[in-house]
Parts: structure tokens; sequence; C-alpha cells
């Protein structure tokens, strides 16, 4: 059975592209690493299984979307039957850190709105890089481009994103 | 906002926009662009880098959960919980059991007489025919219904074994 070293080696990797895919889905910094914690521990229990896994990668991250999924729905079926105002203002969070917390999925909501409008490579490219924090070397693996090549769509992605924030 | 504080910013910036930045330059690039004083000019620079790392991971996100692995793997001294599916007679005996449900809650409603003071009325027997007509086609749309349903929860489930060669997790997820 894997033990928590092998463990640790497959899926911390991973640990940052489900963050980023929890904040896309869910716009909350708390509630992303809350839902990539409780996804880990799922995953931990099903440690038995990996063995006739092929790509635990895709598999973390199909559990890890279901799970925002699931949250979504409740959240808002929670909201319908309290009859209660938008997520953001029914979260169980402190006042002092209610405007940090709007504040951060307004910025959430804009940034993932223009790295949406990207073209697919340079979206691709700033996600990697930027987002999930991965270095050239390991971009240009998962992509098969140049180092050259990365590095002139990253500077066009970050240019068209800044067209963005001129007011 | 110190003149050479500008120079070496404006200097970051060129190289942050044409990809060349290190780790440590970016380091230097927001606690310049988070000082106080910023020039007007440098403000879209600065919301874009907020931006950006409001969806990158917070401090010590990674060390976390590390440490919550170490948790998991020091309690886990108890067998692994293997997924396990619902057997697909048990779903089904449950449709069966709430389509029965609803039919004794159809047929009542339909015949008992909801107040004493009403006057009872019997049923003809033309009357008590389309009552039980209802109340069976009722429990046949409810049967169906759950066949539709189980259909639709084996297609996803054959689609998930597929790409995952195991047996997938929609029962505990």
């Amino acid at each position: 059975m894997m033990e928590s070293e092998e463990f640790k080696a497959i899926f911390l990797p991973l640990g940052r592209m489900m963050y980023a895919e929890a904040m896309r889905l869910l716009r909350s910094p708390a509630e992303a690493e809350d839902a990539v914690q409780d996804v880990y521990v799922r995953l931990w229990e099903r440690r038995g299984e990996f063995g006739r896994i092929e790509s635990p990668g895709a598999y973390a991250m199909t559990m890890l979307r279901r799970h925002c999924l699931n949250l979504i729905t409740s959240a808002t079926r929670t909201r319908e039957f309290a009859g209660a105002a938008p997520l953001s203002e029914s979260a169980t969070v402190a006042r002092s850190d209610l405007h940090d917390e709007i504040e951060s999925r307004d910025r959430v909501d804009k940034v993932f709105g223009v790295i949406d409008t990207l073209p697919d490579n340079q979206r691709q490219v700033i996600t990697l890089h930027d987002i999930e924090g991965r270095p050239n070397e390991e971009i240009g693996k998962l992509t098969g481009l140049s180092a050259d090549n990365i590095r002139q769509l990253l500077s066009r992605a970050r240019k068209a994103v800044r067209k963005h924030f001129i007011k | 906002m110190k003149p050479s504080d500008i120079v070496q910013l404006r200097s970051l910036l060129a190289r942050y926009y044409a990809a060349e930045t290190t780790p440590q330059e970016e380091s230097r690039l927001r606690e310049l662009l988070t000082a106080p004083g910023l020039p007007d000019e440098f403000v879209p620079d600065r919301e874009m880098m907020l931006s950006v790392e409001a969806i990158q991971p917070p401090v010590g996100f990674g060390q976390r959960l590390a440490d919550r692995i170490d948790t998991l793997a020091a309690s886990s001294a108890s067998p692994v919980v293997k997924a396990r599916r619902r057997p697909r007679r048990v779903v089904l005996l449950r449709w069966c059991a709430a389509a029965a449900a609803v039919i004794i809650i159809a047929v009542t409603a339909f015949t008992r007489v909801p107040s004493a003071t009403a006057t009872p009325t019997p049923l003809t027997p033309e009357e008590t025919y389309e009552q039980m007509e209802m109340a069976l086609t009722l429990f046949s749309e409810t049967i169906s219904k759950g066949y539709a349903a189980l259909g639709a929860a084996d297609a996803i489930d054959d689609e998930a074994a597929e790409n995952y060669s195991v047996t997938p997790i929609f029962d505990n997820l």
C-alpha cells in the first residue's frame, strides 16, 4: 500500500494546479484551499486503489472538480432555501475579513475573465507559469514548446492582460 | 518613491513584460509596486500583479498540505476504506419503495374525505376506476423515471471506469 512519502511525491506537485482550478470554480481563496484539502483527504483514503490508476493527476482533478461543483450546488441550495443574499455576503467570515474576501473575489473574477479571452496558447502558458507557478522547463515538457516560444507567448499574454487594467 | 526606485521599477517592468524576470526580480518588482507613493502610471501594473497573485496559492499552502498528509498517515492505523458501490438491486428497491409510497399517498389523497364535517360521497365504480387508473399511471411514470436515472448513472459510471480503470466514486462524492 502507498505510504505517505510516495503519496506526497505523486500528489503534492499537483497542489498548485488543483488550487488554481478550485479558484476558477469557487472564486474564494479560503474555499479553494478547503476544497483542495478535502480532496487530499479523499485521495488518501483511496490510496489503496492507485495501483490501477493510469493518471493520478487526471483522477485528482476530476475528483476536485466534482467536489467543487457539489459545493457550489449545495451553497446555491442553501441560499435559495434561506432566501439569503449572494455568497460573498452570506459567508461566515468576520466583518473585517469580508472586505478582503469581496475584493479578492473581484480581482479573481477580473483576471480569470481576462485570461479567458486570450488565444489558447497564450492562456495555457500564462496559466502554467504565472498561476500554477511551473518553471519554463516543465512547461516545455508539457506543451512541447521551446523556451523562446514560451517566453514570447508569456510576454504577449502579460501585455494583453495589462491592457485590461488600464482605466 | 525615490527617483532611483522609479528607474529600477521601469527597468524591472520592461523585463517582466518581456517575460525575462527571475523570481528574485519579480519579488523586488512586487515590493516596488506596493510601496507607498506609487506614481499613477504604474497603477495598472500593480493591479495586474495583485490580481494574478490573488489566484496563486497563499503562503504556506504546500506545507499545510504536506502537514495534512502527515496527520492522515499518523492517524491511519485503521485499514484503508475502499470505495464501495451501492448494489444495483438496492438502488432499484429504493426506487420501488419510493414509487409505492407515492401511490399510497396519491390513492389516500384521492379517496379519503378531507373533513369530518363534509358529507361523505361514495365513489361510483367509474370514479373508482378513474382514480385507480390515475394512480397506476403515476406508478408507471415513477418507475420509468427511476430506470432512466439508473441508465444515466450507468452511462457515467462506465465512462469513469474507462477513464480510470477503477471503480468510480459517485457514491461518496
